[in-house]
Order: C-alpha cells, then sequence, then structure tokens
C-alpha cells in the first residue's frame, strides 16, 4: 500500500478555538490507482490534500491520527524531514497554474529546482532532464519554453509545466487538486490523458481532487465522496455511478447539467455547506442540510458500513432515502 | 415572430500598437464577421474555448467596447451608434450578468443601494417604494430581506451571483446578456443559479445571451446556439442539430471532450475523442482555409448552418 490514513483529523484555529476541518477520515491508495476526492467547496477535500503533504501553517493547525507513506509516519514529522518527501516521493499539482509558478523564474529554473535538492544531477545532466520532463508532458517545443517565463505560456502550458515539476523526481504518489478546473474542455481532456499517462509509465499513485464528476467517471478507479470534513461514501467508479447509496452522492450526481438529456429543472441541494465554525460535529451531517431527510432514521454517531466489497457508506439513512419528487 | 436583436456582420478588432509613438501595426481580429439574432424571450448560447471572441461579442452588445464595423439592430432600430442606445432606452432594456460576482459588485456599497442603482436611474424610485423592489427582486432570487444592508463580502459565491442576478433584472430588461455566469461556481450552487435564470425568464420573458464554454451548461438553458472559433461561428443550429448531428469537425472534438458519467463506456468515449482528436489534426486544411481562417456559414437545413469549404 501506497498510502494509508487512518482517523485523520486537522483543525484550524478560529478566534481561538479549533474547530475540526477532517473528522476521521480513513482512506488507502494503492500504486497504479487514482482515488478521486468529491465534494462540494468547503468539505475538506483541499485540506486532505495539504495534510499529507504537509503544506499547512504549524501554529494554526492540529493534525493528529495517521498518514503512513509506505512504511514512514508523515504526522508529526520534522520540516526537514517532510522537505526530503515533499516533491521527491510525494509530488502535487495545484489548480491555479499561474500562481503556483514562480513570475520571476524561468520555466527551467523552476524544474531544476526540485533536481538540485533531490538528486546530485550534474548541471549539464538537469539541463537534459528538464528537456525531457518537458516533452514528456508533451510541449512541442522544450528548448524554447524552458527558456520562457510562466506569463509568455497558454493556461494549458502553465498546467503541463506544473505537471512537470511534480513528476521531476519522479515521485510514486502525485496530488492533484483540481488540476483541470481553470481549463477548456478540450485542454482539459489533454491534461487528463497525460496524467493518465504519466500514471502509467511511472507506476503511480495519484489522488485526484476534484468537483467535476464528469472527470471523475472519465479518470478514477476509486472514489471517495467528502462532506462537511468526513467521508460520507467510498468505492469503486463503477459502484458509484451506477448504484450511488449515500444521500448527498445521490444529490450531487442528480444536480448535474447532462448533455445527454434535458430536464426542465436542474436538482437543487438546499443550503450550503456549514462554515467549520457552524459545523455540529454529532449525527449525520448532510441531514441537517435537507429538511425532509432529517425525518428518516439516522444513526446517532454515523459509521461506515460495508455494502458491498469495497463500497462503504456513512449512515443508515440511505436505505429509506427517497428524492421527494419521486 | 420579430427579432428582439439582430447582429449582422459584426467586427470587433483590436489595435496592436507598439513603438515610440504607439503607432497601430495590427490588429487582433477578436470578432470577424458574426451575424445572429435573438427572438423575444428566448435563450441563445454562444459557445467557445477562451480566446474564441465570445466575450468581446458580449461586451460589444452592452457598450463596453465599440464595433469595428458591422450593424446591431434593436426592436427594428440601429443602435450601432451609442447616443441612439440612449434615447430608446436600449441600456434599460439590454442587461448584464458577468462571470466574477465579487469583482463586479462594488465593495463598498450595500446590497440596497448596488440592487437599487439602476432603479434610482432608470425608473426614478426611491426610499420606501425602492425598498419594497429590492426585496421583491432579493426573493426571486432566494434572498431575505437580511440581505439588504449587507456588503458583497458577506455573501457566499452562489448568494453573490444571485445579487448579480437580481441587479440584471431589476430595470426589467428584454435581454440579459450572461457571460460564464455559473462558470465559477460548485455543481450544487451552479444548478440553483441556473434555475433562478429559468424561473425569471418565465416570470418576465426575458430572453437570453448565453455565453460560456460549458456545453453541459448550454445544453440545459438554449435552444438555439452557436459555436465559435477563432472569432467566427463554425456551426449554428438548434440544440439538436448541434448535439445530435454535429457537422463541423470542430463542433465533434468539442463534444467528445466533455467528460461523460457513463463509467461503463469511458474506454470507448476516450477512444473516440483521441481518433477526433488525430482527425481534427490532419484535416485542418478540409474545413479552415489557408490563412487559418473558418470559412464562411453555408445554409444546411432551415436551422441548421455549418462553415465547409465549397466544392
Amino acid at each position: 500500500m501506497l498510502l494509508e490514513m487512518k482517523n485523520v483529523n486537522a483543525a484550524f484555529k478560529v478566534d481561538g478555538h479549533y474547530y475540526n476541518a477532517l473528522d476521521d477520515v480513513c482512506l488507502n491508495v494503492n500504486e497504479d490507482e487514482i482515488l478521486a476526492i468529491v465534494g462540494e467547496s468547503g468539505c475538506g477535500k483541499s485540506t486532505l490534500a495539504t495534510s499529507i503533504i504537509g503544506l499547512y501553517n504549524e501554529k494554526q493547525t492540529k493534525i493528529s491520527g495517521s498518514i503512513k507513506y509506505r512504511d514512514q509516519e508523515l504526522v508529526g514529522t520534522s520540516a526537514q524531514e517532510m522537505d526530503q518527501i515533499r516533491g521527491e516521493k510525494i509530488g502535487m499539482i495545484f489548480q491555479d497554474p499561474l500562481a503556483a509558478l514562480n513570475p520571476l523564474m524561468r520555466v527551467a529554473d523552476q524544474i531544476k529546482e526540485s533536481l538540485t535538492l533531490h538528486t546530485t544531477l550534474s548541471e549539464e545532466q538537469k539541463d537534459l532532464r528538464v528537456q525531457e520532463l518537458l516533452s514528456q508532458v508533451g510541449i512541442q517545443n522544450p528548448k524554447r519554453v524552458a527558456k520562457q517565463y510562466p506569463h509568455e505560456l497558454s493556461g494549458g502550458m502553465r498546467q503541463r509545466v506544473i505537471i512537470a515539476i511534480a513528476i521531476a523526481c519522479k515521485p510514486d504518489l502525485i496530488i492533484a487538486d483540481e488540476p483541470t478546473t481553470a481549463l477548456d474542455v478540450t485542454i482539459q481532456a489533454q491534461i487528463l490523458d497525460l496524467l493518465m499517462k504519466i500514471q502509467r509509465e511511472n507506476h503511480a499513485g495519484i489522488i485526484l481532487i476534484t468537483h467535476d464528476l464528469g472527470v471523475v467517471a472519465q479518470m478514477a478507479d476509486r472514489v471517495a465522496v467528502m462532506y462537511a470534513g468526513q467521508v460520507v461514501e467510498s468505492g469503486s467508479v463503477q459502484q458509484l455511478f451506477t448504484e450511488p447509496k449515500h444521500p448527498y452522492t445521490r444529490s450531487l450526481l442528480r444536480s448535474m447539467p447532462q448533455a445527454d438529456k434535458v430536464r426542465d429543472k436542474l436538482y437543487v441541494i438546499e443550503g450550503m455547506v456549514p462554515s467549520l465554525k457552524n459545523m455540529e460535529h454529532s449525527g449525520c451531517r448532510f441531514s441537517k442540510r435537507v429538511s425532509w431527510l432529517s425525518k428518516l432514521p439516522h444513526e446517532s454517531e454515523p459509521q461506515m458500513h460495508q455494502v458491498a466489497e469495497g463500497h462503504y457508506v456513512r449512515c443508515v439513512c440511505w436505505k429509506d432515502f427517497k428524492f421527494s419528487q419521486e | 415572430m420579430e427579432e428582439l436583436l439582430k447582429v449582422k456582420d459584426l467586427c470587433v478588432y483590436y489595435p496592436v500598437r507598439s513603438g515610440m509613438f504607439k503607432h497601430v501595426n495590427d490588429y487582433v481580429y477578436a470578432v470577424d464577421g458574426v451575424s445572429f439574432d435573438i427572438k423575444p424571450g428566448e435563450s441563445y448560447g454562444v459557445i467557445g474555448e477562451s480566446g474564441s471572441g465570445k466575450s468581446t461579442i458580449g461586451q460589444t452588445l452592452v457598450g463596453l467596447l465599440e464595433a469595428t464595423s458591422g450593424t446591431i439592430t434593436y426592436a427594428g432600430k440601429d443602435v450601432t451608434d451609442k447616443h441612439v442606445r440612449k434615447k430608446m432606452q436600449y441600456n434599460k432594456e439590454v442587461q448584464m450578468i458577468f462571470q466574477d460576482s465579487l469583482s463586479s459588485l462594488n465593495p463598498k456599497k450595500k446590497i440596497i443601494d448596488i440592487i437599487g442603482e439602476p432603479l434610482k436611474n432608470f425608473e426614478n424610485l426611491k426610499g420606501v417604494a425602492l425598498k419594497k423592489r429590492v426585496v421583491e427582486l432579493l426573493k426571486t432570487v432566494g434572498l431575505d430581506e437580511e440581505a439588504l444592508y449587507k456588503y458583497p463580502y458577506q455573501f457566499s459565491g452562489g448568494q453573490r451571483q444571485r445579487i448579480g442576478v437580481a441587479r440584471a433584472v431589476a430595470p426589467r430588461p428584454k435581454l440579459i446578456i450572461a457571460d460564464e455566469p455559473v462558470s465559477a461556481l460548485d455543481l450544487s450552487v451552479q444548478a440553483q443559479v441556473l434555475n433562478y435564470m429559468k424561473d425569471i425568464q418565465e416570470k418576465y420573458g426575458v430572453a437570453y445571451l448565453f455565453i460560456s464554454h460549458d456545453l453541459g451548461v448550454v445544453h440545459h438553458m438554449c435552444d438555439r446556439l452557436a459555436i465559435m472559433h477563432k472569432g467566427r461561428f463554425v456551426e449554428v443550429g438548434t440544440r439538436d442539430d448541434i448535439y445530435e448531428d454535429p457537422l463541423h469537425i470542430y463542433t465533434k472534438r468539442l463534444l467528445a471532450a466533455i467528460p461523460q458519467t457513463n463509467v461503463l463506456l469511458r474506454k470507448k468515449h476516450r477512444d473516440e475523442r483521441q481518433r477526433l482528436e488525430c482527425e481534427y489534426d490532419s484535416l485542418k486544411e478540409d474545413y479552415y482555409d489557408k490563412n487559418g481562417h473558418v470559412y464562411p456559414l453555408e445554409q444546411i437545413t432551415k436551422t441548421h448552418a455549418v462553415a465547409l469549404k465549397k466544392e
């Protein structure tokens, strides 16, 4: 197993108090596997990513539980040790490529940064590796692009550079946080193909964070759906899309405008994800948002239950759940 | 039915200036000869990738940019000249919803003033009457009276976009130009905003010009649509024409790139997409002229027109 997360809690300090943004998250990632994490904004998807890779403010954040990369415990490792893991073993692809790239550095230098840190290559070897990486991510003219600055590149090209940086040291785990949200559909398709190609070549595991269910259906092997800091349903991509169980998963799937059928009204999930301060930490969290859902029988402390091989659902309310229109 | 808005051969060029005296030495052909019309109460979609010129069309229609050539006719009158627009209340009857709700709402104003501004300007409403109208408008987008004295930053992205919708609806427009109104929003919030926009259309009979890159959203919202590439329309038709029977390679490629939720067919879907991608690269000469421009539109059926090379 590549990454094993057990009972991970992450709490942020707001006005002097700690509030849990992640609650008892248990997830695994295997080699050669794409795990997608889905949910609305504020559900803790990105917090999960930053907890794994250690990109949080230590004074404001408390992480507990266990995150194991192969056999190494990541929770509580020192900043120096984390520097060794980050980039070399775990790579990260960010959502906004313009914000993630240094505007004052040439592309080649930005890629070389992690090579200098993690390898003992000579300057010439590094130059060669940069060219190799840029052509690997599908850039037509790697020699020219290497000398350019981020602002000279298009959005799709920038995202390719970000991917090149993330895979520079051949990490076996790649975390992609909304890698294609800012891109056009055709570019999105190319970037997703590229990610799959890299995954196959390097036998890496990928954690793909997104709110686009179409992307998930095309890419993922397994899916975890998050709501208000908890995983509410997880299973293989076939299970999640053909037999979704949890009311939240089913609501999300229903609210999606689809190109192959016309409906008069889109389904709307009333209300919004509660903010960190107003989040209640007991009971079935999604039922508090949708009023008619709360009348169903719930567990007082909802647990994950296995419903099929590898398919887990939180709480028992899904058994009696029907959309009010049905 | 008579057209509400008719655009004929619209061209918008941005000058490229350089040198010491900022001489104009080239132009960016953002919109290069586009014609379409919108009937009262219908939704017309313009789809394109970034840089295709779709937002330029919207901005030209509301008067944020000036047309280089071509004519815009509104309710039978030529409104290409902006002085005419003022006289015939064009600026009141054509409103806009912007993509980024935070930067398009004044951060120093309260909601009552933001939504009330067009009412003060165009309908001379004041005091209690103004407040009553604003509350009414907030209700149509599902917001409470509490919202009146708050500032834009106190709302979530979806709520802010609904305020943007309420502001656009305030002067009772006949046409609303919506430039990527939901592309910055979460899935469920997106559904909410789209539903309110549909409600408003039924209630007030406004027409929408829906500018977007999201083919799923446009499919849901629009009856007729145009696919735009490099400043020109490559294919125009009804929803069924475009989605069921795409003829231009660019449209096919765009449709194939939409991620489908059908997991069982994903391998097939991916192969199909990659095949079209290759076809697009190899057949470029058949669909674009030697300068890389799109050919003029040819009418195929009554509703369906495609930019194909003449035999």
